[in-house]
């Protein structure tokens, strides 16, 4: 294993600039779970793998859903599906907190695989996502 | 004697910036720390009938995600694994179950028994390409065993 290291952006990994999918990826130790992430922005849609068992876990689609309330404005909140794994209220909470940073401006698969749930871990990834779009 | 009294502002002025950089300490994400990376992403590409076609696998523990298009677009997605011996379920997960994904799939879990995503905007290939670009990724297998 690698020693800590300082300035997070000496530490993603990028794909080659010829491959038209720009793929990101990173590996942080958060509350002694190894996660890694990584994320391939394709043309429709943003591609984002958060995992602490090295598997996919629990797939999710997030996309953006225009909301109009009674006086006309609209307002845009994110649509939580889950296409594989298991469907359950907190699924859909960290889904919704971890894109929190990430703009909707397409669709966004994320898969889910965490041993930690805590806010605490979560808002840290959250935090270091944005990094790798 | 004349003793020198400290300024009480000064000490109350110190204390604040100590607490407040005590705070701060604390509110930093405890124990985050960059590590090497575990998921490998491979990329390669190659021309099936006259196009060019991409391809990008990314490993994960016991299964792997296949990506390959002619653009840039994701389209389909379908999972498949192996459950009982020799059996293989997929399913479709965007796109259509009648998507070639699955059947894709399907075949290559079968072969190599992980769990194995596939995705990729089927409806850019043509009847001819299909057969070309499993038989690319199977080579790709064979050369590079350890990507996958």
């Amino acid at each position: 294993m690698a020693a800590p290291m300082s300035n997070e952006n000496q530490h993603i990994v990028s794909s080659p600039d010829s491959f038209p999918v720009r793929t990101k990826q990173c590996a942080v130790e958060i509350n002694n779970h190894k996660t890694e992430l990584l994320c391939s922005q394709f043309g429709d849609r943003t591609f984002l793998v958060v995992t602490q068992y090295n598997k996919v876990g629990t797939l999710v689609s997030v996309t953006n859903a225009r909301v109009t309330d009674a006086t006309g404005a609209t307002a845009s909140m994110p649509n939580i599906d889950v296409l594989m794994g298991n469907d359950q209220p907190m699924t859909h909470v960290v889904a919704r907190n971890l894109i929190t940073q990430i703009p909707l401006s397409k669709p966004i698969l994320l898969s889910i695989a965490l041993k930690d749930n805590s806010p605490k871990t979560v808002k840290a990834i959250a935090k270091i996502l944005p990094t790798l779009m | 004697m004349k003793v020198k009294v400290p300024n009480l502002e000064n000490v109350l002025g110190m204390l604040r910036t100590k607490i407040f950089s005590w705070y701060k300490m604390a509110e930093e994400p405890s124990g985050v720390t960059f590590v090497q990376p575990e998921l490998t992403v491979h990329t390669f590409r190659d021309k099936i009938l006259n196009q060019d076609i991409y391809f990008q696998v990314i490993k994960l523990h016991e299964s792997f995600i296949i990506w390959f298009g002619k653009s840039e677009k994701l389209g389909d997605l379908s999972v498949a694994m192996a459950t009982l011996k020799g059996m293989v379920s997929a399913a479709n997960l965007i796109g259509g179950m009648e998507s070639h994904s699955v059947a894709l799939a399907e075949r290559l879990s079968k072969k190599t028994g992980k769990q194995v995503f596939i995705g990729g905007d089927m409806n850019s290939f043509d009847q001819l390409q299909y057969p070309l670009v499993e038989k690319r990724i199977m080579e790709e297998m064979t050369k590079h065993p350890e990507q996958f």
